[in-house]
């Protein structure tokens, strides 16, 4: 089926259309939010909340971009918020440690394992999993969509809404970071 | 050591390569529109649900709050009005009669 005829069967509510939608890119929702938040649980929930958004917002979406540019701009953006809530989440709580309190906040695994990575490189993928951690977010979002969804830089600034020499710019800061933060964590080590 | 350390920073770089996509859970579908189902609030439900948020509440209470202060205060000055109001008669009415049967006036 053609990208038009799907978002006007969507867009008239038709189930069956929104159920092939969902199944049809599912995993590269999940795979892109997971990639994010590092945390499985979390994408589950946050892959969901991107297809209720679709479903509420497809009357808004006038086909000027693919529908996968779409669902990665979504997917994106509500990882990207849940990492910030979860950052003024830890500030509450060392506040609120700073005053005694006990503060129960949502963490991140210390050593996430993505699912899809090569056996024989997860050891230095969880390095680069914790680095990607200390890098803003849209150094983070730019190269993770490059290495984990193989997105070109192209399909990159259409995802985030910006230039192609920006994205390349991205990408580059986001190299010299991740190579600064795995310097020092194989330092510490 | 450094060029060890190079090598683990190079290979951590280049561990993304070749990676599958991430699946999602199974039956994400059947979880997704059971879930779109338990969020189809009725109007009451998102009434009361708008009504309890904290901030309407306080507002609310506060609202009830001045609407009685600014009743208690009109209230006071209106009976103050009507006190007054009612002496003043009262003065005119014996002034009246005073003036009417010329009381105090003994002259003929």
């Amino acid at each position: 089926m053609n990208q038009p005829e799907l978002i006007e069967q969507l867009q008239r509510g038709d189930e069956a259309a929104f159920k092939r939608l969902v199944e049809e890119w599912q995993d590269m929702v999940y795979n892109t939010v997971v990639s994010l938040v590092q945390d499985e649980d979390t994408a589950d929930d946050l892959t969901q909340e991107v297809f209720i958004q679709v479903f509420q917002s497809i009357s808004s979406f006038k086909g000027d971009s693919k529908i996968s540019t779409w669902l990665y701009r979504i997917a994106v953006s509500k990882a990207l918020d849940h990492e910030r809530k979860q950052k003024r989440k830890k500030r509450f709580a060392f506040v609120q440690r700073l005053f005694g309190d006990e503060a129960n906040g949502e963490h991140h695994p210390a050593d996430f394992r993505h699912p899809g990575i090569l056996l024989e490189k997860k050891e230095s993928a969880e390095g680069l999993f914790s680095a990607l951690r200390k890098i803003p977010d849209t150094q983070r979002a730019a190269f993770t969509l490059h290495k984990l969804e193989g997105l070109s830089y192209q399909e990159i600034a259409a995802v985030l809404n910006t230039t192609l020499p920006a994205v390349e710019s991205l990408m580059a800061r986001a190299k010299t970071n991740l190579r600064k933060a795995l310097t020092e964590l194989y330092n510490n080590r | 050591m450094n060029s060890n350390i190079n090598k683990l920073v190079d290979d951590a770089l280049n561990s993304a390569d070749g990676a599958a996509r991430a699946a999602a859970k199974p039956y994400l579908y059947t979880r997704l529109t059971a879930r779109m189902q338990r969020n189809k609030d009725t109007y009451w439900e998102k009434a009361i649900r708008w009504i309890s948020r904290p901030a309407v509440a306080i507002a609310g209470l506060c609202l009830v709050i001045g609407i009685n202060v600014a009743a208690l205060i009109l209230n006071r000055d209106d009976s103050t009005a009507v006190a007054d109001e009612q002496a003043m008669s009262t003065d005119d009415y014996a002034n009246t009669v005073a003036k009417l049967y010329d009381i105090e006036n003994n002259e003929p």
